[in-house]
Order: structure tokens, then C-alpha cells, then sequence
């Protein structure tokens, strides 16, 4: 995809994106998709994967403290909402998607997930 | 770029196109876009972790100006892509798989009177020329 990216990049051209990955030694729950992003893998190694697909100007910016905050904002806004957002999706769906969060929360801080953002140019 | 999910969208939502859509066709409803305000500042339904503040980041990586041409991978119902064409006047070109995000994508376009259009299209395989677009933007979609 990366290199896709590149592709349809002019030269010179930015990218610029955010990503989860697994982190360290996740536990099986993360590492299975039950606990966070069911898709989200290993981190690959960004920089490297950047410059192979021919990136230049790599930079990654670990913002794994805003995601935990912001998971953790999700949380309490759907909570500050409870009685329309139950009767719009459920209440069983509606205490799913909250234990979903919360639990994806603690496997931010417990170190089993990581948000990256990346950003590089295509060389001129 | 996974075919039936996207890769780090909200776990609460999201594990499959089909509950993607789900999601997208919920766009609009006011307790839900109250609590996306609060969340991230914008009411786009989305379905990532960016806040506005990394969005108005973004817009400054991407060195995005009235002329760019932006392309937003996995854009969902818009966030953060029309509103990165909406706080620079640049073209934004969104691209996903989910039909119902892009529907809703469309329709916001339209009321916010950007410049945009809509591609249904997985990341690997980006239906585009070579060398068209000045930038490349996406949340929690590319591991």
C-alpha cells in the first residue's frame, strides 16, 4: 500500500498518516484482534518500510498517550449520551462498544498498543 | 490494506465492512455526532482516534495550500479528509471500501460546499495515474 502511495505521490509530495500497531510482547487477546483493532499488527518498522518503498525525510512521532486519552474521551462522551445513543443502537450494543473500549484503554497502557504517525516526502 | 476491515478504526465500532456500515448509516444522529464533537472536535462520524488537533497537524505535514491535491485512503463518512479541504481549500479525493461511509461522505461534501469527490477502492490498489496527487493522508488504515 506504501508503495501505491507513492505512486500517485508527485515528486515531492507528502504523506502523512497515523496507525496502531502491536507493541512489545501483546498479549493473546490483542494480539488476536479481541481487545483494540482486530487488524492492527506489529509495528513493521516504519522508517524501514518508508525508505523501501522509496520515502525520503521519514519521521515517526510516537502519540500513544493522546490515543489513550482519546479512547478513554470516547468512553465518557458515550456515557454523557447514554439514553440516546442506547435507545439508537441498543442497549446490549451500547455496553459492548464501552467494555470494547475501555478494555482497548488498558491495553494501551498496559504497552500492548501503539499509535504512530508517520510522515515522509516522495524525493523530487 | 485489509479487505474486509480497516486496520485501527475504533474497536468499539468496527471489526468488518459490514459493521463499518452499520456505523456510517448512523451519520447525522445528533447524540452521536455530540459526542464525536466532544471527542474530537469535529462531527464527521468518524471512526478513527485523529482529534482535530492532529488533523490542523496534518494539514501542516502535508504542506496542503488551495492548489494541492489531497488523497484521503480509507476516508470513511469524511474525517479527516473533507475537513482538511475545508480548512485549506485544497481538492481532497476520498477513497474507501464501506459504501455507506462514502455515501455519507458525499453528502457532507455537498453541504460543506468543498471541493471533492468519492472512489470506491481498497488501499492496495488505487485506481489513480501515477504522480497526481500532492498528498496522501489516512487514520488508523495503513499497518
Amino acid at each position: 500500500m506504501l508503495r501505491a502511495c507513492n505512486r500517485v505521490l508527485t515528486p515531492g509530495g507528502h504523506i502523512s498518516f497515523l496507525v496502531i500497531v502491536l507493541s512489545g510482547e501483546s498479549s493473546p487477546e490483542v494480539r488476536a484482534g479481541d481487545v483494540g483493532p482486530e487488524f492492527a499488527d506489529a509495528d513493521p518498522g516504519y522508517p524501514a518500510l518508508m525508505a523501501a518503498a522509496d520515502f525520503a525525510d521519514i519521521v515517526v512521532i510516537d502519540v500513544t498517550a493522546d490515543y489513550a486519552q482519546t479512547l478513554d474521551d470516547w468512553t465518557t462522551a458515550w456515557d454523557t449520551e447514554r439514553t440516546e445513543l442506547e435507545s439508537l443502537v441498543g442497549a446490549a450494543d451500547f455496553a459492548d462498544r464501552q467494555t470494547r473500549r475501555q478494555r482497548a484503554a488498558q491495553a494501551v497502557r498496559a504497552g500492548d498498543l501503539q499509535r504512530l504517525w508517520v510522515t515522509a516526502r516522495r524525493p523530487v | 490494506m485489509t479487505t474486509g476491515g480497516r486496520c485501527g478504526h475504533d474497536a468499539a465500532v468496527t471489526d468488518s465492512t459490514d459493521d463499518f456500515d452499520r456505523h456510517y448509516r448512523l451519520v447525522g444522529h445528533p447524540a452521536l455526532m455530540r459526542a464525536e464533537s466532544r471527542v474530537i472536535g469535529a462531527d464527521y462520524g468518524a471512526t478513527s482516534y485523529t482529534t482535530k488537533a492532529q488533523a490542523d497537524g496534518l494539514a501542516r505535514s502535508l504542506d496542503l495550500q488551495p492548489n494541492s491535491m489531497l488523497l484521503d485512503v480509507g476516508s470513511g463518512a469524511g474525517w479527516p479528509g473533507i475537513y482538511l479541504a475545508a480548512a485549506t481549500g485544497c481538492r481532497v479525493v476520498l477513497s474507501d471500501v464501506p459504501l455507506d461511509g462514502l455515501r455519507a461522505a458525499s453528502n457532507r461534501i455537498g453541504e460543506d460546499r468543498i471541493s471533492g469527490d468519492i472512489v470506491a477502492a481498497e488501499g492496495g490498489g488505487l485506481p489513480f495515474h501515477d504522480r497526481v496527487f500532492d498528498a496522501v493522508t489516512s487514520s488508523d488504515v495503513l499497518c
